[in-house]
């Protein structure tokens, strides 16, 4: 089955988000996913709030990370929300961004053996499963357990972009985040994710696939494209050159980009967005060319599409089209 | 600031065939106001359980979205409404239409 999911980023006023959540519900989003960063609203504070005023929607950290949120504290608030929201709580979980956790001196050390602890020590503690866990990062001593209840599975996404994340999350995960927009680099992700279900004994319908995409509709091509060039300029700029050259983006175009934010130019760092770029790491355009970008990924094995930021220039103009003109055709596909 | 009654007297001269279109455009102006901080909790709360039963577009829904946009953005209330041809109302809310 189809699963649609949008992203907000709590950067705006807390009522303005929830508002859009609640549009996103009403419009037949499945899942509302919300990031996780320390300079913006505290994301966890923020589901409590959108616990009670949603009726449906499922309600995901999307993604937190093991380095500033330690897993007995994740799994304590996941288990509270769930309270709040029951059967309707998912965590995402990946490594972090680099340099947001640099900002607060925080090392991202073994992203991957951090993940893959602090989920195990999350399912214990969900679980109310006494047991120690001697983790190389992370400890769970025996006896710790919470004094509550979860009564509902809490399942667990990992938000993933590398090989061995993607693998780790195919493996070990209930879904997985797959941190693109590319038809090529969802495919190549897949091969990634396959290889961790077959080491982990599974079946890939076990998971639910996920395509994190950036993503901007508008009724406008040019809007589209127009809103959603800030965030391909931060995606360029940050991206390993392995995949810039899959997408034959000269490494120094994304080089011109990142000195520009440096340097706080944003004339200049958005000025160097190009087509290409805009192409390989969004998913953007009117209603039809969305609807046939993102059946191109679910032809590829998808299960949910996550519609992430900017989403539009205008939101809730943007969310209303993906209600109106985007999801339905695409469920007719299902 | 005119009370909510007054404000609710207020709506009542507004057809309300036009109430939809009034409401999104109300929320629209909320939602990208820059002043949107200044809007008090109670308020924020009674809008979204509003919006949570779809009755923003309603004479409550109205009411409330009309006085918040005039806490935060008077002018732009007041240019708003005109665009809508609700000039009158404008001037009954005391605001300046150019």
């Amino acid at each position: 089955m189809r699963r649609f999911g949008v992203e907000f980023v709590p950067q705006e006023l807390y009522w303005r988000t929830a508002f859009y959540v609640m549009q996103a519900e009403k419009r037949g989003f499945d899942f509302a996913w919300i990031t996780d960063h320390f300079n913006n609203r505290n994301a966890y504070v923020f589901l409590g709030f959108l616990a009670a005023y949603t009726d449906r929607i499922r309600l995901g950290l999307g993604v937190t990370n093991p380095y500033l949120i330690h897993p007995a504290v994740a799994a304590q608030s996941i288990a509270t929300l769930n309270e709040m929201a029951p059967g309707r709580v998912v965590l995402g979980m990946g490594a972090g961004d680099k340099t947001t956790l640099d900002m607060v001196g925080v090392r991202q050390e073994a992203p991957l053996r951090a993940v893959k602890e602090a989920v195990e020590i999350i399912r214990r503690f969900i679980a109310r499963d006494p047991s120690g866990f001697e983790g190389k990062i992370f400890v769970k001593r025996e006896g710790s357990r919470f004094n509550f209840k979860v009564r509902e599975r809490i399942p667990i996404y990992i938000g993933a972009q590398g090989p061995k994340m993607l693998a780790l999350a195919g493996r070990i995960g209930d879904g997985v985040l797959i941190n693109a927009s590319h038809p090529e680099d969802i495919r190549r992700a897949l091969v990634n994710v396959e290889r961790g279900v077959r080491r982990g004994g599974r079946s890939l319908s076990d998971l639910d696939i996920a395509a994190y995409t950036s993503f901007s509709v508008a009724k406008k091509e040019k809007d589209a494209r127009g809103a959603v060039i800030p965030v391909v300029a931060f995606i360029a700029a940050g991206c390993p050159p392995r995949i810039l050259e899959r997408h034959e983006i000269p490494l120094d175009a994304a080089e011109k980009i990142r000195e520009a934010l440096v340097k706080r130019d944003w004339g200049k760092a958005l000025s160097s967005v190009t087509p290409e770029m805009i192409e390989a790491f969004s998913i953007c355009g009117t209603p039809e060319t969305c609807v046939e970008k993102v059946e191109a990924l679910f032809k590829l094995g998808i299960t949910q599409f996550v519609a992430g930021s900017p989403l539009g220039p205008k939101v809730r103009e943007s969310i209303d089209l993906l209600g109106s003109e985007v999801l339905p055709s695409l469920r007719e596909g299902d | 600031m005119k009370s909510r009654a007054d404000l609710r007297e207020i709506v009542g001269r507004v057809p309300s065939e036009l109430y939809g279109d009034l409401s999104m455009d109300l929320m629209d102006l909320l939602l990208a106001a820059k002043k949107g901080d200044r809007l008090p909790s109670a308020s924020v709360k009674k809008l979204l359980q509003l919006w949570r039963r779809d009755e923003l577009d309603t004479p409550d829904g109205v009411t409330l979205l009309l006085e918040a946009a005039l806490s935060v953005d008077p002018e732009g209330t007041g240019r708003l409404l005109a665009s809508k041809g609700l000039s009158e109302v404008a001037g009954k809310l005391g605001l300046e239409v150019s």
